[in-house]
């Protein structure tokens, strides 16, 4: 894990450090999870998406610490969803960074729809995803929203039989950010 | 005419079987899980690859597996981990390349991978596919590094900078131009190298494709490519128009299609992210999901397969190694028409016909598009209500209905005809109906009617005439589930507690408990190819009936009983039996076959005899969830070689070896390891193998390993081949030639060599006795002759006579000398004879003898006749023939002049090893009779003695013998 952050914040200096690069950051980004199991919906948010944007590369890199998630339908349930189901003392953070596959320019103002690809790092398991995202550009800022999906069997996530009925399978992650330029 | 009123028990029974709904999910394929999982939990299979001989090859994240159909075995490249295999490739010279999700590339060789030349080894990204051009040239793509291509050994680099679209490369095939496919996350690259530089073009949205992204790209038998894509589905490009072709498909709504596979012309298969497999065929625009989502759980397709027999395997990301078997295939889908098939019948075009959806439907399994004719009969009964159904051979379809009594129903006109009890039916419950020619037969649960057209041919005039038989007229029980006309005409009935009854010439004869079966409940009855009847009781025992003679084969078919619903013959002699949960095989040497581990769970509580042959000898079932279609022998000229003779043991231990392989004498004890590629039918594969050079005949086993022990030395050649016990099928004659050489003291030149120099050995030896024999004989002769001849020249009466007149003169002038004479002369004698018997005497012995005969020829001679003798003392120890002197000295005089005038001197002196006796010459004229005997006889004495001879020189003044001295006793 702690190699995971490492070369997360590596990546992140190789976006932020050169100097001619456009490049944008969010630190306060949205994040909403949704799992809509039969007997039980439980819903989780964060602010604590940050993200950097290299509009001249097309990359792109987040990072949200999962303790930072709160709703949840009671105190235990936050615990074991910490505790038990993402290890957050083994694996803090879920990052996503990658590149865009659509190329647009980001100074021209617009909406665009881009597909986002890269690793996604949930508890610790590394996934390539392709995730479609909406970006609306406007006054030397870039608003990202995004909905996608996360399998819990894709990234280890073992929910025990008991409460088999009570989270779904797949969870629904919604994301909006508000990147501005830096 | 008997109304019935059902006891409730056996009501109960015909519920269970004929008319049981349940809705039920359909399922287009009967997939089959391969133990993998179980072995190798965790590890996941990237790709699966068929080698030239038809060998399975798995790519996974735990090193390199081989399937051989019995077993996993797995191929390491190194002990410490980076063993995750994305990519295989089988070159044309059959090298097994292996690329690795690190980048590195293996070659499998001898059974061992070995790293491509380290020099050789590219950056480190992952390979995604490696293949040999047209030319021969070897090509890697790489996730993160573009594109490789092997020049002078060496890689060279496509990437970004070359114009490509993108460095990560999903997937490259090559087209049949030679061009190179890479799918990227912007569309395709198409390269190829034009004078040995690289040229790049690309497709992507500009050029019609309905996505950048392109994830699968595979090519058809005729270089057409079909290419699947993250969003919008999939397309074809067509290689001769060069052509994007997009399907009508207006909005593919089923996720990212990571897999494409060609599995028949104009059909593929696309396997999706998530929501399973779906085929797509480009003649009729038919889009079906194959596999459904669900026999993934959420797992995704890792790869996808259409092996050479035509079983299409699948992996995902949870282990799993699955295969369809291509026997099977699923038709009439309940779930779509909603209805449910109890009985069906095929025509003489291979159309099934049913009832459905208010009415008749004819349905074409080898047409195009919508397969069904539908035939609106509003006034036929709910279709769950028809339970049996015949086409007559006049092309009149025939459906018995519960309740309703039967309907005759005309596909030319149109026309519904309904015959029940008014019309002299037995019983208006129709469970089966049958026919030959003219006469159709109807088994209900009141007896069995057999309805006799009068006019068949002309369908205007529908006559007939009903004859029945129930209780009373002799079948003694009125529930009859089956009626079977068999190929000699024969009427058999199926009952409920009279057994199995025949009717034959307008007689009944019934078979049951009487006749050894265990119930005379009967459900199903059958004819096989060879025309024996079948039978299967209530409690699930099957017979079989030939020459009068009834034939318990229950235990072939497995020791549980089971419920056997359905029996039919197909055209290979063998018996299908569809059971209540499943269905097997019982082929025509008696061996059953369990389909179910190919069917999985679909058959559930069929309909009781809903089965049927086709005229193309596909069996047909109709289970609870649709039609089913079982060809046992699909595609059998299809499998090419499926016979290997995978390698060879020594006393167990397995040795490379090559064809004309000699062994050994002490290597004789040899187990030859077979494989056979029929991967869909290995619980039926039986081999059949032979030593020539030992085995006079074919051996059958079960076993795929065949042991020799103790062969003794020769020619063999273990030949193999294949067959499956339920089919015709022979395959391909594997063999292997090879030689147990005898050990050295076997082999028939080391006899005859031993012979030879026994031979040669004896002959020298026989020889060379004989010579010595000849020679010693020889000897001995000469020896004896030379005794005489001495003998005779010294008491030749000449040299007395001269000698007694040389003492004569003395006696008077000398009387001493006189007496030194005579005892010179007795001393002389004596000598002569005690050395006449020996070879050899030394030289001072024989300068001894000579004095004294010197002495007494000098008396005669005076000094007109001098010896000189100048002999050392060395040579005076070495030895010489008795005589040999004496005898030169008297042929001297012998041959010489011996007066005052002619003096006569013999010298005598060694030189060396030698002895010259030198003497002058004034021969005497004429010569006084010579008869050479004298040097004759000392030439030949030495012959025998030693291997040096005298040698006589002869010139005007001077005569000389060189007589060799000898220093050793012979």
């Amino acid at each position: 894990m702690a190699s995971s952050i490492v070369s997360f914040f590596c990546f992140w200096l190789t976006l932020t450090i050169p100097g001619q690069d456009t490049i944008y950051i969010t630190k306060a980004g949205k994040v909403n999870f949704k799992s809509d199991a039969p007997l039980e919906l439980i819903i989780g948010f964060s602010r604590n998406l940050a993200g950097v944007i290299n509009a001249d590369k097309h990359t792109f890199a987040f990072t949200i610490p999962i303790n930072s998630f709160d709703g949840f339908n009671s105190a235990l349930q936050k615990e074991h969803f910490r505790e038990n189901y993402l290890e957050t003392h083994k694996y803090p953070d879920a990052t996503f960074q990658g590149k865009m596959i659509e190329i647009i320019d980001l100074e021209q103002t617009g909406e665009y729809e881009v597909r986002a690809k890269g690793n996604l790092d949930i508890h610790g398991v590394v996934h390539e995803r392709i995730i479609k995202c909406q970006l609306t550009v406007k006054n030397q800022g870039i608003r990202v929203a995004t909905q996608f999906s996360v399998y819990l069997q894709d990234h280890n996530i073992q929910i025990p039989k008991v409460v088999y009925q009570k989270i779904a399978e797949e969870i629904t992650v919604e994301v909006e950010a508000e990147f501005v330029k830096r | 005419m008997v109304t019935n009123s059902f006891p409730g028990k056996w009501f109960g029974i015909l519920l269970f079987a004929l008319i049981l709904r349940c809705p039920a999910t359909a399922q287009k394929l009967w997939v089959k899980e391969l133990p993998f999982k179980k072995e190798h939990e965790g590890v996941n299979i990237n790709k699966i690859y068929q080698d030239s001989s038809g060998l399975l090859w798995l790519g996974t994240t735990d090193g390199l597996f081989r399937y051989d159909g019995n077993s996993f075995t797995r191929y390491l490249l190194s002990e410490s981990g980076g063993n995750v295999v994305t990519s295989i490739y089988q070159d044309r010279k059959q090298h097994l390349w292996v690329g690795y999700q690190s980048g590195s590339i293996a070659i499998l060789a001898d059974q061992h991978l070995q790293w491509l030349n380290q020099k050789d080894s590219l950056r480190v990204a992952p390979v995604t596919d490696i293949l040999e051009d047209k030319d021969g040239i070897i090509w890697i793509s790489t996730y993160g590094e573009g594109i490789f291509y092997r020049k002078n050994g060496e890689f060279v680099n496509i990437n970004l900078e070359d114009g490509l679209t993108d460095n990560f490369i999903y997937v490259m095939v090559e087209d049949k131009k030679g061009r190179k496919w890479a799918g990227t996350d912007r569309g395709i690259g198409i390269c190829h190298l034009e004078n040995g530089i690289p040229k790049i073009r690309t497709i992507n949205v500009e050029d019609g494709l309905k996505d950048n992204i392109v994830k699968a790209i595979t090519s058809d038998r005729d270089g057409d490519l079909f290419i699947g894509l993250y969003e919008n589905g999939f397309c074809k490009y067509d290689i001769e128009r060069e052509a994007i072709i997009n399907t009508d498909y207006p909005s593919w709504s089923y996720g990212p299609i990571n897999h494409v596979e060609v599995i028949k012309k104009n059909e593929i298969w696309l396997a999706t992210e998530r929501e399973g497999v779906f085929a797509y065929n480009f003649d009729n625009g038919g889009l079906y999901r194959v596999i459904e989502s669900n026999e993934f759980k959420n797992a995704k397709v890792l790869s996808l397969l259409k092996d050479r027999q035509g079983g299409i395997w699948f992996s995902d990301n949870f282990s799993t190694l699955k295969m369809t078997d291509p026997r099977f295939e699923f038709h009439v889908d309940f779930n779509r028409s909603l209805q449910e098939i109890n009985s069906f019948a095929t025509d003489t075009q291979g159309n099934i016909w049913y009832a459905g959806d208010m009415g008749i439907n004819k349905y074409d399994p080898n047409k195009p598009g919508n397969k069904v004719t539908h035939f609106r009969i509003p006034q036929l009964p709910d279709p769950g209500k028809v339970i049996s159904t015949y086409l007559d051979d006049y092309g009149f379809l025939w459906l018995g209905t519960y309740e309703h009594g039967v309907f005759r129903f005309d596909p030319i006109t149109g026309i519904l005809t309904n015959l029940n009890e008014s019309h002299g039916l037995v019983n208006n419950n129709v469970l089966s109906i049958n026919g030959y020619q003219s006469d159709i037969w109807f088994a209900t649960l009141g007896g069995v009617s057999r309805c006799r057209l009068t006019n068949p041919r002309n369908p205007a005039d529908f006559s007939f005439k009903f004859q029945n038989f129930n209780e009373e007229d002799g079948l003694g029980t009125i529930y009859i589930y089956q009626v079977f006309i068999d190929s000699r005409g024969r009427a058999w009935f199926a009952t409920h507690g009279k057994g199995i009854t025949v009717f034959d010439n307008e007689t009944i004869e019934h078979f049951g408990v009487i006749d050894d079966l265990s119930s005379n409940v009967i459900y199903s009855v059958a004819e096989d190819a060879q025309g024996n009847m079948w039978f299967s009781t209530a409690n699930g025992e099957l017979y079989q009936y030939n020459n009068d003679k009834f034939e318990d084969h229950t235990r072939a078919i497995g020791p549980k009983k089971k419920s056997i619903l359905s029996l039919i013959g197909d055209r290979y002699g063998n018996l299908i039996i569809v059971f209540a949960d499943g269905m097997g095989l019982l082929d025509n040497k008696s061996t059953y076959h369990d389909l179910k581990s190919s069917l999985g769970n679909s058959i559930t509580d069929n309909p009781l005899n809903a089965v049927d042959l086709d005229v193309h000898g596909n069996i047909w079932i109709s289970t609870q969830k649709g039609l089913i279609k079982f060809d046992q022998y699909k595609n059998p000229d299809e499998i090419g070689h499926t016979t290997f003779i995978e390698h060879v043991a020594i006393f167990f231990e397995k040795v490379e070896v090559n064809p004309g392989e000699r062994f050994l004498y002490d290597q004789n004890h040899l187990t030859f390891y077979c494989r056979s590629a029929l991967y869909r039918h290995l619980e039926e594969i039986s081999y059949e193998y032979m030593l020539e050079g030992f085995d006079l005949d074919w051996n059958v086993s079960k076993d795929y390993h065949f042991t020799y022990p103790k062969l003794p030395p020769g020619d063999y050649s273990f030949k193999v081949k294949t067959r499956l016990s339920s089919q015709p099928y022979e395959s391909n004659l594997a063999r292997f030639d090879f030689t147990i050489v005898a050990p050295l003291w076997q082999r028939p030149w080391f006899y005859l060599s031993v012979i030879c120099g026994l031979a040669i050995g004896l002959f020298y030896y026989i020889k060379a006795r004989e010579k010595r024999l000849k020679q010693s004989e020889r000897m001995q002769k000469d020896i004896i002759e030379f005794q005489f001849q001495t003998l005779k020249s010294q008491v030749n009466p000449h040299f007395l006579f001269n000698s007694f007149n040389t003492l004569i003169a003395i006696i008077e002038e000398n009387q001493e000398l006189a007496v030194d004479y005579v005892s010179k002369l007795s001393d002389f004698f004596r000598h002569v004879l005690t050395y006449r018997d020996k070879q050899i005497i030394t030289l001072k012995e024989e300068l001894k003898l000579m004095n004294d005969y010197f002495f007494l020829q000098q008396k005669r001679y005076g000094n007109n006749f001098s010896i000189e003798v100048n002999v050392s003392e060395k040579a005076k120890k070495t030895f010489i023939p008795p005589l040999t002197l004496q005898l030169l000295t008297e042929n001297a005089l012998k041959h010489n002049v011996v007066s005052k005038k002619k003096n006569l001197t013999i010298e005598i002196f060694d030189r060396g090893e030698e002895l010259y006796v030198k003497n002058n010459l004034n021969p005497k004229n004429p010569d006084s009779g010579s008869t050479g005997f004298g040097l004759e006889n000392i030439k030949n004495r030495y012959l025998l003695l030693s291997n040096k001879q005298i040698e006589v020189y002869r010139s005007d003044s001077y005569f000389s013998v060189i007589v060799p001295l000898l220093t050793k006793i012979a």
